[in-house]
């Protein structure tokens, strides 16, 4: 079972990208997705900025078509999911098809849930933390509008 | 030919012959024995006998021949030569009549220029001639007359005539004769003399200048007349003319001159020209049918065609203005000769605003009438009888007077009897007191009495009327106006009568009831009015007076307005608040209904004030309690944020770090680490726990002992404890509470907000600055105001402003380890204290906190 999605996932070079500015949050993060896929690379950022820019500087590689998965916290204190979301939202429409974002946060309020659902740069609202479990189920969950 | 011939030989016979006879011809022989030619030619001449003589003789010598023709001789012819005899006879006969011819036009010329000065004394006619050759000035005696002299008095010369001109006129005559020598050959002129008798007379003078071949004057011819009479004459007429034309010209009254045949105007003056705005010049361009307007024009010409005799006077016209306006002008014509024409002169008198009055007064009188009617009022008067002189009583009314009293004006004969036979007889009394009354004091009186009507109704009158006296204080007249006041007579009753069944009503209830009428006069009002005019009312209220009086001046106007429209039928409700003396307030629900009759005719208005005190207190306890539930709701709101963010993170943390951990397929170090930040997480878990049971205290600790705090107090005691627990010993705090150091309120509240606020501004003070805090309060009418100003990092306001006193909202989380919690409490506290916090930053300057306690006196 767990072989199955990993090829299947693995059909193009992948990168994950964490950001949250709970460290310990990171780590499990880290763990999880490589406990799942061997061999992958992980990015993790506590400075949402510098996690921003990690991704955005992945459009500047030229010729690249690797997969990015980001994880991303709602409330930090320089820049929250929201503002990154805008940000990234200005970016390349063709590069953003090859960028997957997730949120990720401990918050379980309906607000939250319903403002990220609502964002068209966001495949879904996953509920921390993550584990290996939820990385599998990922795998089957519809694609959402414009992926 | 024929001829007689007389022969004489003496001297006497000659004598006798050409004295009796008159002879063509004479001839003489040389020398007669007793006689000779040469006696007889002296005879001749002795006599003025101008006849033909000629010398016959034989011999005669030379000399003698001379001689006799020097004397007058004619001719000579010698006896030898007698064949020339005939000739000679002929020739010295036509000579001699060319003689005589010449001597008689001598004469006549002689007696002619005598003539010519009597003539010239007649006409005062003198005539000069100056010989400038010869030096030599002649003048005629009737110029020495007139100029005062007897002829050869003075020596005749210019200068002569000069001394003698008027001296106002010798520059004058000097120029004249001057400009006459200079280039002209003849010159007149007029001028004045005083003559050698004083007199002064006016002198016409005329010059004739002869020249030679070289231009030079050589004689000046000239005679001067005077002109005295006809030039005072003249004056005459020209003075009679000028005060003609003064007269037209000054008239007051528009006056102006037009030609019969053509309507042209002849003449205008000042007044026309004014009263119809034209120029002189304009106005002598027009005819008599421009001033007309044009639907009248027609109508003028008829009437003028219309011959009358001296002034006529042609009524009342209109006139039209140059600027288009038109007159009312009263017309007088009078026919005249003006310049040998047939012409008519007009007086127009412009009458349009003395028009104007008589219209408009007329307009006032129909007003009057008019008024009268609508207002149901008469007026009357009544001239008192008189026994002393023996008038009688005479009474007018007006017609409306007649129609209020129920009379026929036509049938009707008025008299103080019959106004009395129609006044109820149970209102005499009334009305002769009154007037009794009216005379002994100021003449006016007041009174309303029931009139019978001739169909047997009633109708209530009331009447005003004034004594008028004459100069010695005695009652002559009196005048005055009648009302028909039956309908408001009626409605005031039935509105006291409907008060009196209400009353009982009004009196037992707790709402103030006050009645009024439709000027909004107090009518009555009941017990419980009383009493809130007595709290409320500057004076107790009072019957008659203008209820909207009693209100305040601001609330006045929306009172009348209330009341206005429930006057007309509206119905008007609100409430307002009075103070009480002590400083509370009481509330009042404000009704104005109209008080309708059984006929759906208003009577007046009812206002009444029923207190809601309690009611309004209640609802405004209920206000404030929804909104200390809207607020709690949104506290509570907040609530479930943190919990989902800041309590679930680390809950979230343990659950990831279990399953990992029971994964198992773990490095040592991994699992190391996971085992530590599963102990970190509980911890903040438990803080977390902690943080919200501490502000879930703090909205309860309101209810704890308020105490006198002193802001200086705690700033020492926040001195202490901060110095030993951060690594910052250098930081300043400067304070000035010199206006107010005290407040009533809960010490543990103003500590935190103090130690909130202090500890921020070192945690984020700049890295290149010790920190500075300035602490200061000042006290306002009703609230204390504490600022808290630092030198620190900032905050950019405009964009975290709205998040600054966010619970867990962090701003600087490099610079220093926080929960976001401080300004979150610091704002709670403050609120929890009736207070509130605003804050100015800029982003490395600094912050500035201000906080404002509302106090009670």
């Amino acid at each position: 079972m767990h072989i199955e999605i990993r090829t299947k996932i693995m059909e193009h070079p992948h990168h994950f990208v964490v950001i949250d500015d709970d460290a310990l949050n990171n780590k499990i993060c880290r763990v999880c997705i490589e406990k799942s896929y061997s061999g992958v690379a992980v990015a993790t950022f506590t400075d949402p900025i510098a996690g921003f820019n990690h991704v955005a500087n992945a459009y500047n590689t030229p010729g690249s078509n690797d997969q990015i998965t980001v994880f991303l916290d709602i409330k930090m204190p320089t820049m929250d999911a929201w503002e990154f979301l805008d940000r990234f939202d200005m970016l390349d429409e063709e590069f953003k098809r090859r960028v997957k974002i997730y949120i990720l946060s401990s918050s379980v309020d309906k607000r939250d849930m319903e403002r990220a659902q609502a964002n068209r740069n966001v495949v879904y609202y996953l509920i921390k933390p993550l584990t290996i479990e939820s990385i599998r189920l990922l795998t089957l969950v519809q694609k959402k509008k414009g992926n | 030919m024929e001829a007689n011939v007389s022969v004489v030989s003496d001297k006497a016979s000659f004598l006798d012959a050409i004295l009796r006879n008159t002879y063509d011809a004479i001839l003489a022989d040389h020398s007669l024995p007793q006689f000779n030619a040469l006696e007889a030619l002296n005879i001749l001449n002795e006599k003025e006998i101008y006849t033909v003589f000629i010398i016959v003789t034989g011999t005669m010598s030379e000399e003698y021949a001379v001689q006799v023709m020097k004397e007058g001789a004619n001719d000579y012819i010698l006896k030898d030569r007698l064949q020339r005899l005939p000739n000679a006879i002929l020739s010295a006969v036509e000579k001699n009549a060319l003689k005589t011819e010449r001597e008689r036009h001598l004469r006549e010329v002689i007696a002619r220029e005598e003539l010519m000065k009597e003539a010239e004394r007649l006409a005062h006619f003198g005539s000069f001639k100056a010989d400038l050759i010869a030096d030599s000035s002649y003048w005629s005696d009737e110029k020495f007359r007139i100029l005062g002299y007897t002829p050869g008095d003075i020596e005749p010369s210019f200068f002569s005539f000069l001394d003698r001109v008027h001296p106002e006129d010798v520059a004058y005559v000097t120029e004249m004769n001057q400009e006459a020598f200079r280039s002209k050959d003849t010159q007149q002129y007029d001028c004045r003399i005083i003559d050698n008798n004083g007199a002064t007379k006016h002198i016409h003078t005329e010059l004739f200048l002869i020249r030679d071949s070289d231009n030079n004057i050589v004689q000046i011819n000239g005679f001067i007349r005077d002109i005295t009479t006809s030039k005072e004459a003249e004056r005459k007429i020209r003075e009679s003319e000028e005060k003609y034309r003064s007269l037209f010209d000054r008239n007051p009254v528009s006056l102006f001159v037009f030609d019969v045949e053509t309507f042209r105007f002849l003449d205008v003056n000042q007044a026309a020209l004014q009263q119809y705005g034209y120029t002189r010049e304009e106005f002598l361009s027009l005819k008599a049918t421009d001033i007309r307007p044009a639907d009248e024009r027609e109508k003028f010409i008829t009437l003028d065609r219309t011959n009358t005799e001296g002034f006529s006077n042609r009524g009342v016209w209109k006139h039209l203005r140059k600027d288009g306006s038109i007159i009312y002008a009263e017309i007088s014509v009078n026919n005249i000769i003006f310049e040998g024409k047939n012409a008519r002169l007009i007086l127009s008198n412009d009458i349009t605003e003395k028009m104007i009055a008589e219209n408009e007064l007329k307009r006032n009188e129909a007003q009057l009438i008019a008024s009268q009617r609508i207002a149901h009022i008469g007026s009357w008067e009544v001239v008192l009888a008189d026994p002393e002189s023996g008038k009688e009583e005479s009474v007018t009314w007006t017609e409306e007077t007649y129609h209020i009293f129920g009379v026929d004006p036509t049938k009707t004969e008025v008299t103080t009897a019959f106004f009395y036979s129609i006044v109820h007889p149970d209102d005499h009394m009334h009305i002769d007191d009154v007037l009794k009354t009216a005379m002994e004091t100021n003449g006016e009186y007041k009174a309303e009495f029931r009139v019978l009507l001739p169909d047997g109704r009633q109708r209530i009158v009331s009447e005003l009327g004034e004594v008028i006296y004459d100069e010695h204080g005695k009652p002559i007249k009196i005048t005055g106006t009648a009302q028909d006041i039956t309908e408001r007579k009626k409605a005031e009753e039935l509105l006291h009568k409907s008060e009196a069944n209400l009353r009982s009503i009004f009196d037992n209830t707790e709402t103030a009831y006050v009645l009024l009428d439709m000027e909004l006069r107090v009518l009555s009002f009941n017990q419980p009015a009383l009493k809130f005019a007595k709290t409320h009312f500057k004076g107790e209220i009072a019957e008659r007076k203008y209820a909207p009086d009693y209100f305040d001046e601001d609330r006045r106007a929306i009172i009348r307005k209330s009341l206005r429209s429930a006057s007309k039928g509206g119905n008007v409700n609100y409430e307002l608040s009075f103070d009480e003396p002590d400083g509370s307030s009481r509330w009042y629900y404000a009704h104005f209904h109209p008080v309708w009759s059984q006929q759906q005719v208003i009577l007046g208005v009812i206002m009444s004030l029923r207190d809601i005190t309690e009611r309004k207190l209640s609802e405004l306890q209920q206000q404030k309690t929804t909104e200390e539930l809207i607020q709690r709701n949104k506290d509570l709101e907040q609530f479930a944020y943190i919990i989902s963010h800041n309590l679930r993170a680390p809950v979230a943390n343990i659950r990831g770090i279990s399953e990992a951990l029971n994964d198992g397929d773990l490095t040592d170090q991994d699992r190391a680490l996971f085992t530590e930040g599963l102990i970190a997480s509980a911890k903040k878990l438990d803080n977390v726990i902690m943080d919200l049971n501490h502000i879930l205290q703090v909205k309860h600790e309101i209810n704890q002992n308020k105490e006198v705090v002193h802001f200086s107090q705690i700033v020492n005691d926040i001195k202490y404890s901060i110095g030993s627990i951060t690594e910052i010993q250098l930081f300043q705090i400067n304070v000035n509470f010199e206006e107010v150091d005290e407040m009533i309120t809960l010490k543990s509240y103003v500590h935190s907000i103090f130690y909130n606020l202090i500890s921020n501004s070192i945690k984020y003070r700049r890295q290149d600055l010790a920190p500075v805090i300035e602490i200061t309060s000042r006290k306002l009418k009703d609230k204390i105001v504490l600022t808290f100003k630092d030198n620190g990092m900032g905050v950019d306001l405009e964009k975290k402003g709205d998040q600054i006193f966010g619970l867990y909202k962090r701003f600087h989380p490099q610079a220093a380890e926080g929960k976001g919690m401080g300004l979150y409490m610091v704002k709670t506290q403050v609120e929890t204290l009736n207070g509130k916090i605003s804050v100015q930053s800029q982003v490395n300057e600094g912050t500035t906190f201000t906080i404002e306690f509302k106090i009670k006196e």
